[in-house]
């Protein structure tokens, strides 16, 4: 079920009744309800990919109260083996079977062997990515005895399946979200409050910014050979919109949907085009991902309190894999490299906790040093992000060839008025954003009068209305 | 809770309010709708809206969205272009030529410019539910559409509030069973576009009007090597060679460079085929 289709709009008012008018006197039941509507959700794409979701649940649950009855190193490490194995392995077989096949394939071509193993045809189960991080980040915590495991299988599988969170984060720790199944919820007019503004905000950015800018990014990727070079900067840079808006909009949509079932997830984006650099930059973007590249695999590989070869080793190695988790293919592999090259120097001068405070802390503009790097900043997200949307690494080079040498300082061949339009949108959104940019999303207006918020909400809304976009429907991270 | 509830009701009363005032304004002004609606047919509507425009020209342009890439909706000179899309349908189409020409006695030549592929729309295109039932299934159109035509839009779903105007000015379109994409590599006329050319031809041949079908220049890699026999023997069997009299003859092929997709062409191209079809086929048509 997407967050942006009609299936949703009476979906959620349906749960949210039932939840606090029928089924808020027992806790149990509660988290019945979440888990059955959880389901639901996710069943409405495929039903039967909930298979993988029961079968993550069940293995992490029972690894979970294995590793509390044994304190023996060698058990204990042989449960954790079995949740990595089944985890990571659903991954692999969905996602990663087919690229690492085709690349076996061509690397041995290479050698002068050849062979023909078969590839699979399947769908990649929406989601994957993220409630396989989810479960995974119980087992290690269980394991090191970060939290204790639970014996409510109710309230541990609806954690897994929490359906505001499920199919594309954000990705949430056992400590932070399993405590609140067990504790008793109750509805805080504030919090929904705001939480229905989030939710507002959040399809603001997903109908019109990104999938307004879907249309002209798709044209512009499809066909970039016929192009010139400003119409491709100019597609790269509604690009690196579409996909903020894309996935950010979904996490606004998320955390507010929580935030009306009494719950608090952890934020994904502090408005990370506002970053002055690359490092505040992978601090403000997709913060549940990063946090937990940094916990379960950057801090146990040393950090960066190692020799300086190991610090440039740990953080290639995450990025890497932050590439790959993105997808199966080069370019991602590509799009995670580049980011560590920008990322490196930074952290060998000692310079990635530079920029920790909020921009142009307690003043309307940034001064003009905090302004040019944010624009670098900017630029240099650009020029991954065409790894990122292009189809090959091939088909990256030759359009990042094609932006700088065919017609750079022309005009743009895109639609004027669509691509006017486009920008007065963007305009909207970073104006909302750099306003509210110390509080939790754009549309955190609680400190404004009454009448003020009805104003500003009526123009969002009639913004949406008039001008989303139903031509790309689909969150481009659903298929990470 | 109650407080939330009652917040939420009041939210959404003062939002209904806001978009009817909104509906009401727009709907009854069609410049304001052009410049502040969203909507992905506005070329469809306006064009619809222009059909009922007085003009002294002779010559009426009608087509799909690479034509209108070429030529402009509204008067310029000496040709009017009520040029929409391709997901007008044929239907469509003949609609606006009727309501022009009824409007207009001057008028002495209806141009066709449409694009071979373009033929193929059978009333049941994704877009179909935007640019032709929204724009033209209006009480006040009933009767030009066909028992055949009728049939089609009758698997349509949610047709009777498509003249809602919150659904009308909106994007948005029922999910429903439709044809992914047009077929590239084979040209052929759908039925719903051979009965409607049909009478389009019988009413230009009332009303004293020369009316043909040229092609916009094509891909010449896409387009050059598919056969026009199909499309050909489909204008024998229905009578319609004084209409496609020039079709074939008019197919220029330009290399892709000159294209931002299949069919679309960048400004370069624009400028290329204006320069070709205008100078050939509006400025001279009494060539013809």
């Amino acid at each position: 079920m997407l967050f942006n289709s009609i299936d949703f709009a009476i979906f959620l008012p349906i749960v949210f009744i039932i939840y606090w008018f029928f089924t808020n006197k027992n806790l149990k039941i509660q988290n019945i309800l979440l888990l059955t509507a959880s389901y639901v959700f996710y069943g409405w794409w495929n039903w039967r990919f909930l298979s993988l979701i029961m079968l993550s649940s069940f293995v992490d649950y029972f690894v979970g109260i294995g590793l509390s009855k044994t304190h023996h190193p060698f058990k204990r490490k042989r449960l954790l083996l079995l949740s990595i194995i089944v985890n990571i392995g659903i991954l692999g077989i969905f996602k990663y079977y087919n690229f690492f096949v085709t690349n076996f394939i061509f690397a041995f071509k290479y050698f002068g062997i050849t062979f023909n193993p078969k590839t699979i045809n399947i769908i990649l189960p929406v989601g994957i990515s993220f409630y396989t991080f989810q479960t995974l980040s119980y087992s290690l915590d269980v394991y090191k005895n970060k939290i204790k495991p639970t014996r409510d299988i109710i309230a541990f599988f609806a954690f897994v399946s929490f359906f505001p969170q499920l199919v594309a984060g954000p990705i949430e720790r056992a400590s932070n979200l399993l405590p609140q199944f067990f504790k008793r919820r109750h509805f805080n007019y504030a919090n929904a409050m705001d939480g229905t503004r989030q939710i507002l905000w959040g399809l603001f950015k997903k109908m019109v910014i990104a999938d307004n800018c879907a249309v002209i990014v798709n044209s512009t990727f499809s066909n970039y050979n016929n192009l010139s070079g400003s119409s491709l900067f100019l597609g790269v840079f509604f690009f690196a919109f579409q996909i903020y808006a894309d996935f950010s909009g979904y996490s606004d949509i998320a955390i507010g949907t929580a935030r009306l079932f009494g719950f608090n997830l952890m934020r994904n984006f502090a408005f990370p085009y506002f970053s002055r650099d690359i490092a505040e930059f992978w601090r403000r973007w997709h913060i549940s991902l990063t946090t937990w590249f940094r916990d379960y695999i950057y801090i146990p590989l040393g950090g960066s309190r190692v020799n300086k070869w190991r610090i440039i080793r740990n953080v290639f190695i995450i990025f890497l894999i932050s590439g790959f988790w993105h997808g199966a293919n080069w370019t991602f592999i590509v799009w995670g490299i580049i980011n560590a090259v920008f990322f490196i120097p930074l952290l060998l001068l000692n310079k990635n906790r530079n920029n920790i405070a909020i921009v142009a802390n307690n003043k309307t503009l940034p001064n003009i040093r905090e302004f040019l790097g944010i624009l670098l900043t900017f630029f240099i997200t650009l020029f991954a992000w065409v790894f990122f949307r292009s189809i090959t690494v091939t088909d990256a080079i030759h359009y990042l060839y094609r932006m700088f040498f065919h017609g750079f300082f022309t005009i743009p061949q895109q639609g004027k008025w669509v691509a006017l339009r486009l920008f007065f949108f963007i305009i909207i959104l970073l104006s909302f954003e750099w306003k509210n940019r110390k509080r939790e999303h754009g549309l955190e207006i609680s400190y404004l009068p009454q009448w003020k918020e009805f104003i500003v909400l009526g123009f969002v809304f009639i913004i949406i209305f008039y001008f989303h976009s139903f031509q790309g429907s689909d969150f481009i991270y659903f298929q990470f | 809770m109650s407080r939330f509830l009652l917040k939420i009701f009041i939210y959404f009363i003062y939002i209904t309010l806001i978009l009817y005032l909104i509906q009401i304004t727009i709907w009854g002004n069609p410049i304001l709708f052009r410049i502040i609606s969203y909507n992905i047919s506005n070329a469809v509507f306006s064009s619809y809206y222009l059909s009922k425009k007085k003009s002294k020209t002779k010559t009426l342009i009608l087509g799909d969205s690479v034509c209108r890439q070429l030529y402009l909706q509204g008067e310029h000179g000496n040709y009017y272009s009520l040029a929409s899309t391709q997901a007008a349908t044929m239907v469509g189409h003949y609609i606006v030529m009727k309501r022009f020409c009824d409007y207009n006695n001057d008028v002495d030549t209806v141009i066709l410019v449409y694009h071979p592929i373009s033929f193929q729309n059978n009333l049941d295109l994704k877009f179909t539910y935007s640019h032709f039932i929204k724009p033209f299934y209006l009480h006040e159109n009933r009767k030009l559409i066909s028992k055949n035509a009728q049939r089609l839009i009758a698997s349509i779903p949610y047709t009777y509030i498509s003249q809602f105007p919150y659904i009308k000015m909106t994007n948005w379109n029922p999910h429903y069973s439709y044809l992914e994409s047009l077929n590239y590599h084979k040209f052929f006329i759908s039925n719903i576009s051979l009965e409607y050319l049909s009478y389009m031809k019988e009413y230009c041949k009332n009303k004293h009007v020369v009316f043909f079908v040229i092609a916009p220049p094509l891909r010449k890699d896409l387009y050059k090597n598919i056969p026009l026999s199909h499309l050909n023997n489909q204008v024998l069997e229905n009578d319609l060679e004084s209409v496609f009299k020039y079709y074939e003859s008019s197919f220029i092929f330009l290399t892709k460079e000159f294209f931002v997709d299949e069919m679309h062409y960048t400004h370069k191209g624009i400028q290329i085929s204006k320069r070709l079809l205008i100078n050939h086929f509006v400025f001279n048509e009494k060539q013809y």
